[in-house]
């Protein structure tokens, strides 16, 4: 036995036995883990050859169309701009303001940068950059509406939105510009300059906006919107092609004081240089200044042709040109 | 697979009953964490005989233990016993080959390979190896004699093997269930490892596993097994003499056993009677306490005996210096540690459970389960070691990445 002889076949072990059993000859219970452990095997297979089919699939590609890898990986350089905005801002001036280089690719973007670039003018009041594989960059503008335009110190104009922040007014026609009514009587800083958030916007674009659903006849009209008085009296007054002074109150719906404004106009009978909607259902109307021939015969007329619109106009004698309607009743 | 089983099931088939332990593998601890227990069918002595009623038994356990585990087995751990078992001592030698007469890994292997390559009769399959301390030049080796100078390497292996149609009849049983038996362990090597210390088993001690229808033991003797085998006797047999000897039915037999039975006679009046079932029903009637010792002592001392006429020369006391160790369900006959200690001539105690196994598994009939959990996990843990620290490499690397 010292030298390492032939040796026999090992025995047999237990472990020769061949476990497996027919499905017959188990349990309702071993059949059904039988049968789910058949099931479970089948699935892992079928990940395995996705998986396998798949790495074959992109091997091969990899060698005859490799332009593909570099459209999915955004390797491509960007083609398109694709360009949301609720307002102004055109996709010239995107260009512009991202200045991409000419031949970019969507992995050297830094959308970030893209986006504070976009929301540096104070217009833009947020954006969103976001890639479209292959070659495009998406781009979305949330833009300031303007409510009213303002004349700063140095002579440009500027437009102020609801929330009293002003912006250059990028894209809007010098027609489109005219239509929106200016403003007047608001504080410049110390410096002498546009204050960063103008006061009292909200309550301008509120009673502007009132006005475009209700009254649109009557907006259109509306040159010059002046806020000297709002802060401590609380009063708008606003300057129409046909009234130079009409007076609203923020005390007051400007729903009602719109519609007193138009019943008033509506019943003059000549035209006004005041009217003051912004006391309540007490209406303040003076009528315009008529020429010296029939200046008595204007004032009496005046004060006639304006009834109220259910009790009597009380006209005060000592102040003839001057009527006022009283809603109360 | 093998290192990602968490819940190892220990099932023993067993005459009586099918018991099932289930485990989980938290790393260095076990925990135990559900277990199962059902009337056994269609098992005589360790071995399938009905294949229907033993799966129905079995898969039952199975089903109790999942579902107070609320998990599911990942693999098994199966005691194996019965008469079909047996053993026998093979051993080989090799002259060390190095010029330095150093011991080496090919030596050590090759005089193991001599030794475990015996042919076996057709139909007969090795169950396990069971191997006993090297000898280098004469002396003993507890460890590996690897590094060590000698010239002459001995090895012996106590080699079990069983009939190839009973094993395949239990493993079947368990695929049935579709689960793999990852592990066949011997039933005596189960109970004897989880009632022995381990300075018991390198003193020398004799561990006895009284089932209901076999005894299984095994030998230790420097700290290993030296010898196992399976006797197909068990409590069931002190019974079914009860119950010939009493003219009692098997059930009324089983009755009086657990009452009134012995290992040892200690009635010493014939006078001493105690009754069927005592509550004076037609049918009760009085049995001398004196003949039921009689009975019960009388197979308890023949069993013992026949064991350690199996162990012959392999057993003295001055080998065996432990003492005798008994348990399993036969163990909790009243004398029998005494009937023992007569017997052997060495001292005899119950085995006790380990302290961590929760009180409703201290009883010795759950022995062998539990030591079939414990070796089987020691055995599980030393196979996978490798992989483990394979996996965790390919785990850390998809971690990181």
């Amino acid at each position: 036995m010292n030298e390492l002889p032939d040796f026999q076949p090992a025995s047999r072990s237990w472990r020769d036995i061949a476990q497996q059993v027919r499905p017959r000859a188990m349990s309702r219970e071993g059949r059904r883990r039988y049968v789910v452990a058949g099931l479970k095997t089948a699935a892992a297979i079928s990940v395995l050859t996705v998986l396998v089919g798949g790495g074959v699939w992109l091997a091969r590609t990899w060698t005859s169309d490799r332009g593909w890898f570099s459209n999915v990986s955004g390797q491509s350089p960007v083609k398109r701009l694709v360009l949301q905005t609720n307002g102004r801002l055109n996709e010239q001036w995107v260009r512009n303001t991202l200045a991409l280089p000419a031949r970019a690719t969507l992995m050297e973007l830094d959308l970030a940068a893209l986006r504070a670039r976009l929301e540096q003018p104070s217009q833009v009041e947020k954006a969103t950059v976001s890639k479209i594989l292959p070659d495009a960059v998406k781009i979305e503008l949330w833009e300031r509406a303007p409510v009213v335009r303002l004349r700063a110190p140095d002579g440009n104009i500027f437009l102020v939105a609801r929330d009293g922040i002003s912006f250059a007014g990028l894209g809007f026609s010098p027609e489109a510009l005219e239509a929106i009514p200016l403003l007047t009587g608001f504080e410049l800083d110390a410096a002498g300059a546009l204050p960063k958030r103008v006061p009292g916007m909200d309550t301008v674009a509120d009673l502007l906006a009132r006005a475009a659903d209700m009254a649109p006849h009557l907006l259109e009209r509306w040159t010059v919107v002046d806020i000297s008085q709002l802060e401590f009296d609380g009063l708008v007054e606003v300057q129409s092609t046909d009234i130079p002074r009409i007076i609203f109150s923020k005390e007051y719906g400007f729903s009602d004081q719109l519609a007193w404004l138009d019943w008033t106009r509506d019943k003059a009978s000549g035209p006004l240089k005041m009217v003051n909607v912004g006391l309540g259902p007490r209406v303040i109307a003076e009528p315009a200044a008529v020429e010296p021939a029939s200046k008595s015969g204007a004032r009496s007329a005046g004060a006639a042709t304006v009834p109220a619109p259910r009790a009597a106009a009380v006209s005060t004698a000592a102040r003839p040109p001057i009527f006022r309607i009283n809603f109360d009743n | 697979m093998k290192s990602a089983s968490r819940f190892i099931g220990a099932i023993e088939i067993g005459s009586a009953k099918a018991t099932v332990l289930i485990g989980e593998n938290a790393g260095t601890a076990l925990n135990l964490i559900g277990f199962g227990e059902c009337q056994s069918r269609g098992v005589i002595k360790g071995s399938v005989v009905d294949y229907k009623a033993a799966s129905e038994a079995v898969h039952a356990a199975i089903e109790q233990a999942e579902r107070s585990a609320n998990e599911r087995i990942d693999l098994v751990f199966l005691a194996q016993t019965g008469a079909h078992l047996e053993g026998f001592y093979n051993e080989a030698f090799v002259n060390v080959k190095a010029a330095d007469n150093m011991v080496g890994a090919q030596d050590i292997e090759t005089v193991c390979r001599l030794a475990t390559d015996k042919q076996l009769p057709p139909g007969r399959m090795v169950v396990r190896h069971l191997r006993r301390p090297f000898r280098l030049d004469g002396r003993n080796v507890p460890g590996s004699p690897e590094n060590l100078v000698g010239q002459r390497l001995e090895a012996g292996y106590w080699t079990v093997h069983g009939q190839e149609s009973k094993l395949a009849d239990s493993l079947h049983v368990i695929r049935g269930f579709n689960l793999e038996v990852r592990e066949l362990i011997l039933s005596s090597l189960a109970s004897g490892h989880m009632v022995t210390t381990a300075e018991e088993r390198q003193n020398g001690v004799l561990a006895l596993d009284l089932g209901a229808g076999t005894t299984d033991f095994v030998l230790y003797r420097d700290g290993l097994p030296f010898l196992t085998g399976v006797l197909p006797v068990g409590g069931a047999h002190l019974t079914s003499d009860l119950a010939l000897g009493l003219r009692l039915t098997e059930g009324q037999a089983e009755k009086m056993k657990l009452r009134h039975g012995r290992a040892l006679v200690q009635s010493r009046s014939k006078s001493d009677k105690v009754w069927l079932d005592g509550n004076y029903t037609i049918g009760d009637r009085q049995f001398p306490q004196m003949t039921i010792e009689q009975i019960t002592a009388a197979r308890t001392w023949e069993t013992f005996e026949v064991v350690r006429k199996k162990l012959g020369t392999a057993f003295t006391p001055d080998t065996c210096s432990g003492g005798v160790v008994l348990t399993g369900g036969g163990a909790k006959l009243p004398g029998i540690a005494e009937a023992a200690a007569r017997v052997f001539g060495i001292p005899a105690h119950l085995g006790e459970t380990p302290t961590w196994v929760h009180d409703n598994l201290r009883d010795p009939s759950y022995s062998t389960v539990l030591g079939l959990l414990y070796h089987g996990m020691a055995a599980h843990a030393e196979s996978v070691a490798p992989q483990r620290r394979g996996f965790g490499f390919f785990r850390k690397l998809f971690a990181t990445t």
